[in-house]
């Protein structure tokens, strides 16, 4: 295999602020993603396949194993796990939709997945994010799609506080800068 | 300098803290708590603009944003601010502020002969210049052009920074006065998430400017201890020093937050806009004082008579040494009553109503002041500062005696603050009794309290703002369990009517705009000249139209028009209140989308390789793109040229990741297509790719691009670069909501794929190494797609071709792009591989006459004006096929494309130009067309250009005419758009 290239893997560079932080920055390079789209019966037959049933409610996901379901429409989730774990997954979807309509597209690499955490992770994504993002509406199990400055992103709360941001490839490296930015005033430090 | 108008005592502020600062490069001493109003009137200074017209003389006249005068200029160099209001301006150390509009000094302005011409810069003055006579309006345009305006922008970039945050609550309450507090308290006790926003800098709003008692204890004790039990509660946040601004549809609220300001100078961030989202909004924003309309009444050291009490009671400020107090109400007496109690001798309370029932004059009686019903000013002495008031009884103007003083203290009433309540779609009506709009039925989530509502009594500010906080509350879902709040605040038995808002006229100047100088006179003479709407008058005469926005005088207008015009003060109407309520800055607008962060710039997979290696990039929608790699010294024009004839002779390589790709899918996946595009493509084979033309519903070309079919339920659609959002939303719109037959499910893709174009005779020696795919023309015919591997990266090759030549588009997952345009770059490094940017692609495919969407199209263009009417499918429904079969849609006067080529092979004909059937023509020239794309061609060794011509298919041959903007009338022969291999031998072998 060649050499990779994660999304940001030319905008990190030695220098980027570090120390004493209210919010730490991070990039997770490659989270396998699985956009998924179907109705009906394939619904429930993915739910038998992965061992846990799609999250049907808006803006819910569940996860079990080794992936994770996101909510994206009435009829579409973003699968999400480890970057070796995708093709095995995919398989798994293929064959237990076999006979069904549906579509499992692998989308792994369309998407850089940046991590913010910390106590100040929220108020800095409220800088640019217009969901209401407070503990009381937006947690662990919630996920959303949204704006954050002026990329569209995924919005999935983590455990312990934070959010992974789920961001189109080409706009890593604009929204890479723009929480750097809107962290730098809440001290930000970026974890390699 | 010392500070002798400092009261000894009293005061908000912190005397422990001594501040300085300069104000117009003098030193003066205030203290932390200080605003630059407070400070210099405590060092006697009132004296601090010109207005705006005549440069009249003008003093600190309010308290907060409704201030007219007061405007000046803080800081120096990038950080200027202009305009900044001396009242909102907080004291800090080391504070610059300068006035404005004067020269060369403020007591002696050069400016001040406007106010001797004044009787000819009546109303509407602006528009009768318009009328002549002959050239006088170019001497006009200088003399306006150099007078209009005030303060001066600063010219250097601003240093400071703006933050914006998004908020949301269940409660938003306005104002943390009296009825806010408690609105806000009753809300949080409910357990709602209450956002509290104030624009002072501690919350109490009247209560710290007035000594009023709640439960028996001072008012300001209640508003400690109201703070401190909602700043323990988790799920309240209470912002200061911010500012709302606007109220927008669905509880969005924008406010400004201005940051405490630190000795240093600059803060981490000046301002905050903060988007609010809010179930329910509490309206408790006060009321402004208005007033009095009399001779005179713009003379440094007149004041509102609320702020001189305020300053006295916050800040510890004398506004003056001996004050006359001139009202038509009750409330003004608390003013007379509180500076007397300062220290302040009251020389007489001139009051316009004849029968003073209520408490206060009786009160003030009592105390041994001289209140005079039924008298008025009529007159006002003293030039940069007040000396003397000319007062005489309303029925007897002319009886007039002289009281000297160096304050006027004018209370016409209290103006409820609706700005948030219109903004809303709020509609006020007039109380006549107060002379004062007040709100009518409230807009959804929305409820007015406290003086806002017209309620100024100060038990009724608090029981009427605890009732909103509860019912905000329990419609926001909360239902209080507390027991409600009971706050006693006893006053005395005020009478709560005002009386006349004028004083009898002696012909004095009586200002009702004193920041635009609109004067009662201009205002009946807009009447008189059939100005008869409220919002033409605004107009004409420029009322409320400054930067205070007629905070204080457009009641006062609107009852001098309402008397000019013989209509009752509601018929007149206000004038529309609009956002923002105070200006803002374009700072605190921007945020921080400025520089870098001023739109996104999207990046390829390879973007980095572009960059190390030299490429001039375009901005193309938000992507950057490669133009061209120039080597040192080589113009753009020239390695375009140099890059096109490697494609065309051997080979190159472009970066094509940014086109649109779908994934379709489904069983309806190729009936959705056949509606979609005009041309069919249920009757693909797999394995094969179609170009597809998509049409809007009116029949015009929207969108094109290759379509590849990779299964029977499978296709791979392709989009132009900047249509790729667009046309997603737009299948998916069709599937969602027309088409629920078909079962077809889409992925946008665009991002996971890398897409490297090799392109030129050379294409398949190049490829051929590194993949196992079976690259020659019978197994790989031209439009036809394989799988397999390259530089042993799995791809996706579609033999497709945008240049005309042998062209192979690969594509691979994107964290493979960079290795995957390495290993082409390598393997074609013996053949001469030259990479290529956009503007070779342009050339490469214009002299093949491909079209590009937005170049060829411009939303009125069909199919058929393309040439490309053969591809439209008269078998199958499409989306735009009724529409094509419209009249108008063909015939003559038809626009088609065709090429042109100028009769000087050197020229390159301007994009754009029009095109004329005649060189001469009489103006304006019917013009039959215009060129579409031009280009040097470095293979035809000439320009070439692509053009819409009226019926240009049947002009073929034909000479045309094209006027250029730089001189001359060029010459052009219409011929085939396709310059370059029309047999397509090279494309297909």
């Amino acid at each position: 295999m060649t050499d990779e290239c994660a999304p940001l893997d030319n905008v990190l560079r030695p220098g980027a602020p570090s120390g004493p932080s209210g919010v730490a920055l991070s990039d997770r390079r490659f989270v396998g993603q699985i956009n998924l789209r179907g109705r009906g019966e394939a619904v429930t037959a993915v739910g038998a396949a992965l061992g846990y049933a799609l999250p049907v409610e808006a803006n819910t996901t569940v996860g079990s194993g080794v992936s994770r379901a996101c909510w994206l429409g009435p009829d579409e989730w973003l699968l999400i796990c480890e970057d070796d774990q995708r093709a095995e997954l995919k398989k798994r979807l293929d064959d237990a939709l076999a006979g069904h309509a549906y579509a499992a597209t692998d989308v792994t690499d369309s998407r850089a997945v940046l991590r913010i955490a910390g106590a100040c992770a929220r108020p800095v994504l409220a800088k640019g994010c217009p969901l209401d993002l407070s503990a009381r509406s937006f947690g662990v199990g919630h996920v959303a799609q949204s704006l954050v400055g002026r990329a569209q992103a995924m919005i999935l709360p983590i455990e312990g506080g934070g959010y992974d941001l789920f961001v189109a490839r080409s706009f890593a490296g604009y929204l890479w800068t723009w929480l750097l930015d809107a962290g730098a005033e809440y001290g930000i430090r970026v974890q390699t | 300098m010392t500070q002798d108008f400092r009261l000894a005592k009293g005061g908000r502020i912190d005397r422990e803290k001594p501040l300085r600062f300069l104000f117009d490069g003098h030193a003066y001493d205030g203290f932390a708590g200080d605003t630059l109003a407070s400070a210099l009137l405590a060092n006697g200074i009132h004296l601090v603009a010109r207005s705006f017209k005549y440069h009249r003389p003008r003093g600190i006249y309010g308290l907060g944003v409704e201030e007219p005068n007061a405007l000046v200029e803080t800081g120096i160099g990038a950080a200027i601010e202009p305009n900044a209001r001396a009242t909102t301006v907080e004291l800090s150390d080391g504070l610059i502020a300068n006035s404005q509009n004067r020269w060369p000094s403020l007591r002696f302005d050069l400016g001040a002969v406007a106010d001797l011409a004044s009787p000819l810069l009546s109303a509407g003055f602006y528009y009768k210049t318009f009328m002549g006579p002959g050239n006088a309006w170019k001497l006009y345009e200088w003399m306006i052009r150099r007078a209009a305006g005030v303060g001066r922008a600063p010219e250097q970039p601003d240093p400071d920074r703006y933050e914006h945050s998004f908020a949301h609550c269940d409660v938003l309450v306005v104002g943390a006065g009296p009825a806010g507090l408690a609105a806000a308290l009753a809300a949080g006790r409910a357990g709602a998430r209450v956002m509290l926003v104030d624009e002072q800098v501690e919350p109490g709003g009247q209560l710290l400017n007035t000594a009023y008692t709640i439960n028996g204890r001072p008012a300001t004790d209640w508003v400690a201890d109201a703070t401190a039990e909602l700043d323990r509660m988790d799920e309240v946040r209470r912002l200061q020093r911010t500012l709302a601004l606007g109220v927008y549809d669905h509880g969005y609220v924008a406010c400004v937050e201005r940051a405490v300001p630190v000795p240093e100078g600059r803060t981490r961030w000046r301002e905050r806009m903060w988007h609010v989202r809010a179930k329910e909004i509490v309206v408790a924003s006060g009321a402004i004082e208005r007033p009095l309309i009399h001779d005179g009444n713009d003379r440094p050291g007149t004041m509102l008579a609320s702020a001189a009490r305020a300053y006295a009671n916050r800040y510890g400020v004398a506004v003056g040494k001996r004050a006359v107090v001139f009202a038509n109400n009750d409330d003004a007496y608390r003013t007379a009553l509180d500076l007397a109690d300062s220290g302040i001798e009251v020389a007489g309370i001139l009051d316009l109503r004849h029968d003073l029932t209520g408490a206060m004059p009786a009160l003030a009686r009592e105390k041994g002041l001289r209140v005079l019903a039924g008298h008025a000013v009529v007159g006002t002495r003293g030039r940069t500062r007040l000396k003397a008031v000319e007062a005489a009884p309303v029925d007897d103007p002319s009886n007039r005696q002289i009281i000297e003083c160096d304050l006027l203290a004018v209370s016409g009433g209290w103006n409820p603050a609706l700005h948030l309540y219109a903004h809303a779609g709020g509609k006020a009506s007039y109380d006549a009794a107060l002379a004062a709009f007040v709100p009518g039925s409230s807009p959804e989530r929305m409820t007015v309290a406290g003086s806002a509502a017209g309620e100024f009594a100060l038990a009724h500010c608090l029981s009427g703002g605890a009732r909103a906080g509860v019912e905000a509350a329990k419609r926001a879902g909360f239902s209080a369990t507390q027991p409600a709040l009971v706050l006693e605040a006893p006053e005395p038995n005020a009478d709560t009517r005002v009386g006349p808002l004028s004083a009898p006229n002696r012909g004095g100047k009586r200002f009702i705009d004193l920041h635009n100088d609109v004067t009662e006179k201009d205002l009946r003479l807009a009447a008189q000249e059939g100005y008869r709407s409220v919002e033409h008058a605004k107009r004409y005469t420029t009322m409320g139209m400054g930067p205070d926005q007629g905070k204080t005088g457009n009641i006062l207008g609107l009852n001098v028009l309402s008397d000019a015009l013989g209509q009752a003060v509601p018929q007149v109407g206000t004038t529309t209140f609009r956002p923002p309520y105070h200006p803002v800055s374009f700072g605190a607008l921007a945020g921080r989308e400025v520089h870098d962060l001023f739109l996104p710039t999207r990046k390829t997979p390879m973007d980095s390789w572009h960059e190390e290696n030299g490429a001039l990039f375009e901005p193309v929608g938000q992507w950057r793109r490669a133009k061209a790699y120039p080597k040192p010294g080589e113009s753009l024009h020239a390695a375009a040229e140099r890059e096109v004839k490697a494609a065309r002779e051997s080979v190159g390589l472009f970066d094509a990741s940014t086109l649109g790709k779908i994934d379709v899918r489904g069983p309806g996946a190729a009936q959705f297509l056949d509606r979609i595009y005009c041309n069919t493509f249920s009757t693909l084979k797999p394995g094969n790719a179609r170009y597809g033309l998509m049409l809007g519903e009116d029949g015009m070309v929207k969108d094109d691009g290759v379509t590849a079919r990779l299964g029977p339920d499978h296709f791979h659609l392709t989009t132009t670069t900047g249509g790729a959002a667009s046309v997603y939303v737009w299948l998916e719109d069709w599937l969602q909501t027309e088409w629920l037959d078909l079962e077809v499910y889409l992925t946008s893709v665009t991002e996971q794929w890398a897409v490297a174009t090799l392109s030129g005779p050379k294409a398949r020696q190049v490829l051929g190494p590194l993949t196992d795919v079976d690259l020659s023309t019978a197994a790989f015919p031209f439009m036809a797609f394989r799988e397999g591997r390259v530089a042993n990266i799995p791809a996706r090759i579609f033999r497709v071709s945008f240049s005309g030549d042998l062209s192979y588009e690969i594509n691979v997952p994107a964290r493979h792009g960079l290795a995957l345009w390495q290993a082409l770059m390598e393997s074609g490094r013996p053949h001469g591989i030259t990479p290529y940017g956009t503007e070779a692609l342009h050339i490469l495919r214009a002299e093949k006459g491909y079209i590009v969407v937005g170049h060829e199209t411009d939303g009125t263009i069909t199919p058929h004006d393309l040439g490309y009417g053969g591809m439209v499918s008269t078998k199958k429904d499409f989306l735009g096929r009724r529409s094509l079969g419209r009249a108008g849609m063909t015939g003559p006067d038809r626009k088609h494309l065709v090429g042109l080529l100028s009769k000087d092979p050197a020229r390159v004909l301007p994009m754009g130009a029009q095109i004329l059937e005649r060189p001469t023509e009489a103006r304006p020239a019917p013009m039959i067309g215009h060129v579409s794309s031009s280009y040097m061609s470095p293979t035809m060794k000439r320009g070439i250009a692509m053009a819409l011509i009226k019926n240009g298919r049947e002009r073929l041959g034909q000479t045309v005419y094209l006027p250029l903007l730089d001189g001359p009338t060029v010459a052009a022969e219409i011929v085939s758009p396709v310059f370059y291999d029309p047999e397509n031998a090279r494309r297909d072998g």
